[in-house]
């Protein structure tokens, strides 16, 4: 073996016991979450804690997926979710072009006023916005829920914003001269060159409306309609939890996001990004 | 510079297509957008033209079961209601939301007794009165503080299947262990603090090795306050007794027990508590000999407690010139709200719900997990046990009382305040009071300002 | 001139069009809202009776209140300790995660986990590892201090803390929670780095520059657009904290006040006290606040930010 192999072996040992670390102590949550899941109820607030339940406890599952209509609330948490997802990602994609790639008067003023609407804690517009659902009659419906997604999401609005700053301004001078409109920019460049913000963004959007509590509780008044967050609230009772199938229910719901994430985060393997197009 | 875009009449055909291509995507995107206001509609129910009666509940899982059988009964008994229930979460934000909001159910059971006053002071529910007159219910069936949970100002506002009261359950074998006699609780407050004392114990035997066992987690002021006869509040006076002398002296006692292990030590052993609905709750697990529960505490020991579990049970203890027996009765409250469009129907739903057969029905098992609210159910062989007769005994008794208090969660939030900030030795228990008293008043003030 | 004249005007109507979907929107379901929330915060309101119009009688009260202080300074403390501390957090995490090794994804994947735990599951782990007599942590930290005792470097022991019982230590407890879940934060980083061109490092490279100056002359411009993203929304989240510490102390404050965050009193005065025209009030002051801020923000980086584009 040479001495240049020895060093990079040695270093890539090292940064994978690095990251074996980090991973172990991230990952920790998790695998708490798994083992409770498998617990019979009478360990899962033992102190101190076990790492092995004993009997491993598969029935959980059976028991969570039995407990409430699974495969509906599946189903059901999948349209409001996608539909939120690309309503969201596809409006605040164009607002985003919009402040950052055109041109004109009052822009960072529409954008500051845009930005100053998350300072404002939802808490305390709670009520008028819920006022404004009940006139245009989408109580008890999913509207609520997924409409307001089609006029863009702040954060994601921002966040394309810097990325978009980030692709050089001559591409898109370039492409004006030769005739192209606005549309065909952010359609052919500025979209095809975002990738991994885009990937980010529909990331975000999606966990969020998966594991959205809040809305559903708030707007949704028929059993049948309901969400797998709203499902799992059926192992806490007054005055009996269920807290092995309320875990074993949760591992469950957070496993398609899980995946999800495996596959999206492949966007960003370092270099193949247009480098060529981009410097 | 930028140039300024071509002249449309000058467009070459590659232009052309990719403005239909544009104008297509855009096409595209309004069709979802239509396409998912559709799809996301509300769904038709199937009531046939029968009065739906939306009745809101704070029930989840397991323990709703029991109720949506009593609602199926009587939705296939009536042909001309339908009631629909639904969940409405344990923070009841949902709720608060939806009443500021106008759009309130027909019938609502997610209130508890300290709720009334809120609700009831700012005209949100409908006084029953009128219909129970006109009813073969008659009030004088509860017993005497029960009815008072139902009233507010003079009206009733509503009415429970079960009631619930507050108590000391205590570890049998624990108090054998520790040389007392598990049969003869504590009855005073001086033997509940010796007894408290008895069952600590700690690690290795050696007080700087931690507790291993504590009597008593001293905390819960309301309930100690109710025994040292505080008055929350006086409804003529508008007046409260957060900071009367019986307050500090109730403070005082509580930290003087506190005091004899140390603050710190007694908090760090009680975040080793497991939570209060599992197998690992501190009473059941024995890490605490005494605990103040409610009878749906029987519920609780029966679902996570081992076989054979010895527990009993005693009054919330007294000093010598507070409330013997003293005990806060809590229940969720089925009520009207004022905006309610089928108040008849409603209160037939709730006529019914309240009846025995809610009463009797609303169980998991085979056995009551709360008092029934009135004496002929009450009267019922289930409630003969031991238990539940101690248990009406002390919610029929002249200290059962219901907190009336406006701005109750306010009134506990400031409550867990002074426990905490007095306990601990932050602030002398007169300035943590004081300081109460005042955030207390002025939040009041806006209540009673009309 | 008459056709760059045109020209701007073209494009102020094109702007205009894109960024339609947020104006109606914003028209549709935030103006509204918006505007009500000013007028309540003049008003008393309890969510129920109608609104009764006291002037700046809530704002006056607000400022007389020790609590309100108390709350500012929790939450300015968790800002500026924990929003430079996750950046950096993240910001090394993206770095060490955008290599192309084998087991990368699963990696990146088990270090995001955090984020996608649900909070109930969180929150009974964390109880145990901050616990302060067989927490995780504690326990780590006295095995440290054992084995620097052994090393004869006894002076330099770690202090053993309560965390959430300790009104010194709950903050750090909940910034160290807050460090957990950066996940989010280190995948946008992660997504812009994506963005740094290779040819940049090359061309580093051939001036032969070490590490460090690569990473400080070449990716951290290159990310500086997302650093401030991240950053101006680190600020105004940070004074919208809330979940966590509602999780962990049932929005109690314990203990003495130390988690007395701003938007746990805000909340607690607009649904479970009854007073929303108070919390109303307060929203504004914090809304001023955060803009107050974030202007600064921009301000500062504004000659910072480098774009690439621009």
């Amino acid at each position: 073996m040479t001495k240049a192999n020895a060093i990079s072996l040695t270093r890539s040992l090292a940064a994978h016991a690095v990251l074996l670390a980090l991973s172990a102590a991230f990952a920790l949550p998790f695998i708490w979450l798994v083992i409770t899941s498998l617990k019979p109820p009478r360990q899962i607030f033992e102190f101190p804690p076990r790492w092995i339940p004993d009997p491993i406890q598969w029935s959980n599952y059976r028991e969570a997926i039995q407990a409430f209509p699974f495969i509906d609330y599946t189903i059901n948490t999948l349209f409001v979710t996608l539909s939120g997802t690309f309503a969201t990602v596809a409006s605040s994609a164009l607002v985003a072009y919009g402040f950052a790639v055109v041109r004109w008067r009052w822009s960072n003023l529409f954008f500051l006023v845009m930005l100053s609407t998350i300072m404002l804690p939802g808490q305390v517009t709670a009520i008028p916005v819920f006022i404004i659902f009940k006139q245009l009659g989408w109580i008890g419906s999913y509207r609520p829920l997924v409409i307001p997604a089609f006029f863009a999401n702040v954060f994601f609005v921002f966040l394309l914003m810097q990325f978009f700053r980030t692709i050089p301004r001559d591409l898109v001078d370039a492409a004006r001269i030769d005739g192209c409109s606005h549309l065909d920019i952010f359609w052919r460049i500025m979209l095809r060159l975002s990738k991994p913000a885009l990937a980010v963004v529909m990331f975000f959007s999606f966990t969020g409306g998966w594991n959205d509590f809040m809305g559903p509780l708030m707007y949704l008044n028929d059993d049948r309609m309901y969400t797998l967050s709203l499902g799992l609230q059926q192992f806490m009772a007054q005055h009996s939890a269920e807290w092995h199938l309320l875990m074993a229910g949760s591992t469950l719901m957070i496993l398609p996001i899980v995946a999800l994430f495996f596959f999206l985060q492949r966007t960003f393997i370092e270099g193949i990004s247009l480098t060529g197009l981009k410097a | 510079m930028t140039q300024p875009p071509d002249n449309s009449d000058r467009r070459q055909p590659e232009t052309r297509s990719r403005a239909r291509a544009n104008a297509a995507l855009l096409g595209a995107f309004c069709l979802a957008a239509v396409v998912i206001y559709l799809l996301a509609g509300p769904r038709s129910d199937q009531v046939n033209g029968r009065t739906e009666i939306v009745y809101w509940h704070g029930w989840a899982g397991k323990e709703f079961k029991p109720l949506q059988k009593i609602i199926d009964e009587y939705n296939r008994a009536h042909s001309n209601v339908f009631v629909k229930p639904t969940y409405v979460g344990a923070g009841y934000q949902k709720m608060r939301i939806a009443f500021a909001g106008g759009d309130t159910p027909d019938v609502c059971s997610s209130v508890w007794v300290e709720d009334i006053p809120d609700y009831a002071e700012r005209g949100a529910l409908t006084p029953l009165d009128d219909f129970i007159a006109s009813s073969t219910r008659r009030l004088d069936d509860y017993p005497p503080p029960i009815q008072e949970c139902y009233r507010y100002n003079g009206k009733t506002y509503a009415l429970s299947m079960s009631v619930s009261a507050i108590f000391v359950a205590y570890n049998k074998q624990v108090f054998r262990e520790s040389g007392l006699d598990p049969e003869r609780p504590p009855r005073t407050l001086e033997e509940f603090d010796r007894a408290a004392e008895a069952c600590t114990r700690f690690r290795n035997g050696r007080r700087e090795d931690g507790i291993e066992r504590l009597g008593f987690p001293y905390g819960g002021l309301i309930y100690w306050a109710n025994a040292f006869n505080v008055e929350f509040w006086n409804q003529q006076t508008r007046q409260t007794g957060i900071d009367s002398p019986r307050m500090i002296e109730c403070v005082n006692w509580m930290k003087s027990n506190v005091d004899k292990y140390g603050f710190q030590a007694q908090r760090s052993f009680a975040s080793t508590f497991g939570n209060l609905l599992s197998p690992n709750n501190p009473f059941i697990s024995g890490k605490i000999a005494m605990a103040i529960v409610g009878d749906w505490y029987t519920e609780i020991i029966k679902i996570y407690a081992p076989p054979g579990f010895e527990w009993g049970w005693f009054p919330i203890p007294a000093p010598p010139d507070g409330r013997t027996s003293s005990t806060l009765l809590d229940a969720s409250m089925f009520v009207i709200p004022s905006a309610c469009r089928h108040k008849r129907e409603a209160w037939d739903f709730i006529e019914y719900i309240t009846s025995p057969v809610g009463q009797l029905g609303f169980k998991t098992g085979k056995e009551p997990s709360a008092l029934a609210a009135t004496k002929t159910v009450q009267a019922d062989p289930l409630f003969q046990t031991p238990y539940w007769n101690f248990v009406k005994e002390l919610a029929s008794g002249p200290n059962a009382i219901s907190i009336k208090t406006p701005l109750y969660n306010k009134f506990l939030f400031l409550l867990n305040r002074i426990e905490d900030q007095t306990l601990s030795g932050a602030l002398p228990p007169a300035q943590a009071l004081k300081e109460a008293r005042d955030a207390y008043t002025e939040a009041v003030a806006e209540v009673l300002r009309k | 001139m008459r056709l760059i004249r045109q020209g701007i005007d073209n494009e102020y109507l094109t702007g205009m069009a894109f960024i339609l979907p947020w104006l109606a929107g914003f028209l549709i379901f935030v103006a509204y809202p918006i505007g009500c929330s000013v007028y309540l915060s003049l008003c008393v309101y309890d969510g129920m009776r109608p609104p009764e119009f006291i002037g700046l009688a809530n704002y006056a009260s607000i400022f007389r209140d020790r609590q309100f202080y108390k709350s500012l300074w929790n939450t300015l403390y968790i800002i500026f300790l924990g929003v430079p501390l996750s950046l950096v957090f993240s910001l090394a995490l993206a770095m060490l995660l955008n290599q192309k090794r084998r087991g990368i994804s699963a990696y990146r994947t088990l270090i995001y986990m955090p984020c996608l735990t649900p909070v109930v599951a969180m929150s009974v782990l964390w109880l145990w590892i901050f616990n302060p007599e067989h927490g995780l942590l504690n326990l780590f930290i006295m095995r440290f201090n054992d084995l620097l005792q052994s090393a004869g470097l006894g002076l330099l022991r770690l202090p053993v803390p309560g965390w959430m019982n300790d009104p010194l230590w709950a903050k750090p407890a909940l910034i160290i929670m807050g460090l957990w879940c950066v996940g989010g934060t280190m995948l946008i980083f992660l997504a812009s780095l994506q963005d740094v061109p290779r040819t940049l490092f090359e061309a580093a490279d051939i001036d032969g520059a070490n590490w460090w100056q690569k990473q400080r002359h070449v990716t951290l411009p290159m990310l500086s657009p997302v650093i401030f993203y991240n950053a101006v929304m680190g600020f105004i989240g940070g004074f919208q904290y809330f979940t966590q510490v509602y999780v962990m102390t049932d929005g109690s404050g314990n203990p003495n006040d130390s988690t007395l965050f701003y938007a746990l009193s805000l909340f607690n005065n607009a649904f479970p006290h009854w007073r929303m025209g108070y919390a109303s009030a307060q929203a504004w002051i914090l809304f001023f606040i955060t803009l107050g801020m974030t202007l600064v923000v921009f301000r500062i980086s504004a000659r910072r930010v480098y774009y690439h584009g621009a």
